[in-house]
């Protein structure tokens, strides 16, 4: 009697024997098999069908084990010589689906698509920044009848977070940004002979431009960036939802205290590195250029005006404006995971630094066009 | 029947709050253990003991009568690889669709190609009653009860010996909770699983559970329904004490 083997694995092979072709199958079908048997499947499937299938030797069988060996039954035919509970694993499972992953088609023209949809949410996020404004301005005239719902604990625990905690790091930076404009300076105007002219740039360029900016860009990072993510979590998690639904209004409760909170301390912050940085660059400014003490303050004298001083600091509550009312409305415009969180937030300190540098270019030439 | 899985004299401390205190639990092969006890009484915490996320105060987790607390870090993740578990919030990966939250563990774990790993997923979505439409939605657009039901589908993705499910039911309709219990019923009987489940669920306690196992005061006692229900302890009395599980009790020891 010829007996032939056709194909021949481990776990699966057909023999045939007097014209009649029958799989055989052996070994364990679990998962962690699955790989060498869907191997061994793949190869008998390739070939001819018309066998029986024959499972004495079947050892254990799971579902990824059966749901490979569907594949090889014709006709849903259970294979003779399985055990009780095998046969009831394959009668348990459903009929077998193949999961056809949902591809959108790309239609032609993506690039134009792209701008076009990338104006009209940028055009959205303005509405929206917009819409928030109003709604910030509307809370605050009405909390102005009834101060009490200001909100004032609240208020007191974000100007803590704010500002206080940032004390020493924006003090920090002020005091290296003017060490090392007072450095740069001092390197270039000793050329001329005009050294002594490095404490005007860096009193001017600190007080007027320097000492906001700083300040603000770090309060973007620290404070922008963390209302996103708060604000973002309670929305995720529907706190938001709860709140409406407790007939308070999120804008009065999450977003106002925060608005204010910033428009306190972000001008604070920047007088306190404008003084910090005058400190800073006198340290440096006595080795560079040989003067004392009374006489590097003498001439800070000479040169800091007030108006310079508040040329500075009127950008500070603009600022704040801007860094809160972006912080919060990307909070409460997440949608979808927590993965959508961190994106939001980097979008935040991103869009807040921007426009932080763009009104500065504004500030400049409505400056400019005052004479001041 | 060995067990699978042992609690040995588990004490558990939150600062002062003793949650547990000497507590034994064992889950045989192939038993459905129910695990019950009211809100706050250590149910999860004694399931992130026994799963090597919480490491006790004092006492041991024995899988294999070897403490798994005492094996080297590799070691441990081999055993709980064979384990699968439904946290009670679901904790679906909130970056992935539901699919491939269910293909994670096969891609990670075997050598099946993509096409037969997300058929095999696919399969699971299927065993657990969600429709096919929702394989490839993100668990953010899913609904409590179908955050449930594809983490169950994740939970058996590997086929694991030893299910543990936390609450499962909690935020499923009654419909959708007895096809789970059918689920569990057929996954014990066809696949030979072991089932640790947390539930305040009485269908499945009386319907599914081999042996219960009820936490009161920081200890446990277990038994069959009707062993706790004649209980010497009153408080564990009183929890198959409502009218409700008489009724229950009643109608099953008829049917019986
Ligand atoms: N990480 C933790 N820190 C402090 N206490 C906790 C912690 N996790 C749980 N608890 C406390 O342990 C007790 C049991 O919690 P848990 O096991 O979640 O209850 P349940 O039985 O409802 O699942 C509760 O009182 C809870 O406050
Ligand atoms: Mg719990």
């Amino acid at each position: 009697m010829a007996s032939k083997t056709r194909s021949s694995t481990k776990f699966a092979e057909i023999k045939e024997s007097g014209g009649k072709s029958t799989l055989v199958l052996d070994g364990d079908w679990t998962v962690d098999n699955a790989g060498e048997i869907e191997n061994a499947v793949a190869e008998i499937a390739r070939g001819e069908g018309g066998y029986a299938v024959r499972a004495e030797d079947l050892g254990k069988l799971d579902t990824s084990g059966a749901l490979l060996l569907k594949r090889l039954l014709p006709g849903k035919k259970l294979p003779a010589g399985l055990k009780p509970q095998q046969k009831a694993i394959l009668e348990f499972l459903p009929d077998f689906a193949e999961y056809k992953p949902e591809t959108e088609k790309q239609p032609p023209g993506v690039f134009f698509r792209t701008i076009g949809r990338q104006t009209f949410a940028a055009l959205e996020f303005l509405q929206g920044l917009l819409t928030l404004i109003g709604r910030v301005f509307a809370v605050f005239f009405r909390n102005l009848k009834d101060p009490r719902r200001f909100r004032f604990p609240s208020i007191v625990r974000h100007a803590q977070e704010t500002g206080i905690e940032a004390l020493l790091i924006i003090g920090l930076l002020a005091v290296l940004i003017s060490m090392v404009i007072t450095f740069q300076g001092a390197v270039q105007l000793k050329k001329f002979g005009a050294g002594i002219f490095t404490i005007d740039l860096t009193v001017v360029a600190l007080l007027r431009e320097m000492g906001v900016l700083v300040t603000a860009i770090m309060v973007a990072g620290r404070s922008g960036s963390s209302f996103a993510a708060e604000i973002g979590v309670m929305t995720l998690r529907e706190e938001v939802n709860a709140l409406r639904t407790m007939g308070m209004d999120p804008v009065e409760v999450l977003v106002a205290p925060r608005v204010i909170a910033l428009l306190i301390t972000l001008p604070l912050l920047t007088f306190i590195a404008d003084a910090v940085g005058i400190i800073g660059a006198g340290l440096m400014a006595q080795p560079l250029l040989g003067v004392s003490l009374e006489q590097y303050f003498e001439r800070v004298q000479a040169t800091a005006t007030v108006t310079m001083l508040f040329v500075g600091l009127v950008k500070a509550p603009a600022f704040a404006f801007l860094i809160a009312i972006i912080g919060c409305y990307q909070g409460l415009n997440v949608s979808g995971s927590a993965e959508s969180v961190g994106r939001t937030t980097t979008l935040a300190v991103v869009q807040s630094i921007f426009m932080v540098i763009m009104a500065d270019a504004l500030f400049s030439i409505l400056f400019s066009q005052l004479d001041i | 029947m060995p067990a699978l899985i042992e609690a040995k004299n588990i004490t558990n401390k939150f600062g002062r709050q003793v949650i547990h205190d000497h507590l034994s639990l064992e889950v045989a092969e192939n038993e459905i253990l129910g695990v019950i006890g009211g809100s706050g009484s250590g149910k999860s915490v004694l399931l992130r003991t026994m799963l090597g996320l919480h490491k006790p105060d004092s006492g041991k987790v024995l899988v294999n009568g070897k403490s798994l607390y005492a094996l080297a870090e590799n070691d441990r993740m081999s055993l709980q690889k064979k384990w699968g578990v439904l946290f009670q919030n679901g904790a679906l990966f909130s970056g992935l669709s539901v699919i491939d939250n269910i293909s994670l563990p096969l891609r990670e774990h075997t050598d099946l190609s993509a096409e037969a790993v997300c058929n095999l997923a696919f399969l699971k979505l299927q065993m657990v009653g969600l429709p096919p439409d929702t394989a490839d939605k993100f668990p953010s657009a899913l609904s409590g009860g179908m955050v449930t039901r594809a983490a169950m589908a994740r939970a058996m993705a590997l086929d694991p010996g030893l299910l543990f499910l936390d609450e499962p039911t909690g935020a499923l309709d009654p419909v959708s909770a007895a096809a789970l219990d059918e689920l569990m019923l057929s996954l014990k009987e066809t696949l030979g699983l072991s089932i640790l489940i947390i539930t305040h669920d009485l269908a499945t306690v009386l319907g599914v559970c081999d042996r219960i196992a009820i936490i009161v005061d920081k200890k446990v006692e277990t038994g069959t329904v009707d062993e706790l229900a004649e209980s010497s302890n009153a408080k564990v009395r009183e929890f198959f004490d409502s009218p409700r599980v008489k009724d229950a009790l009643s109608k099953r020891r008829k049917r019986n």
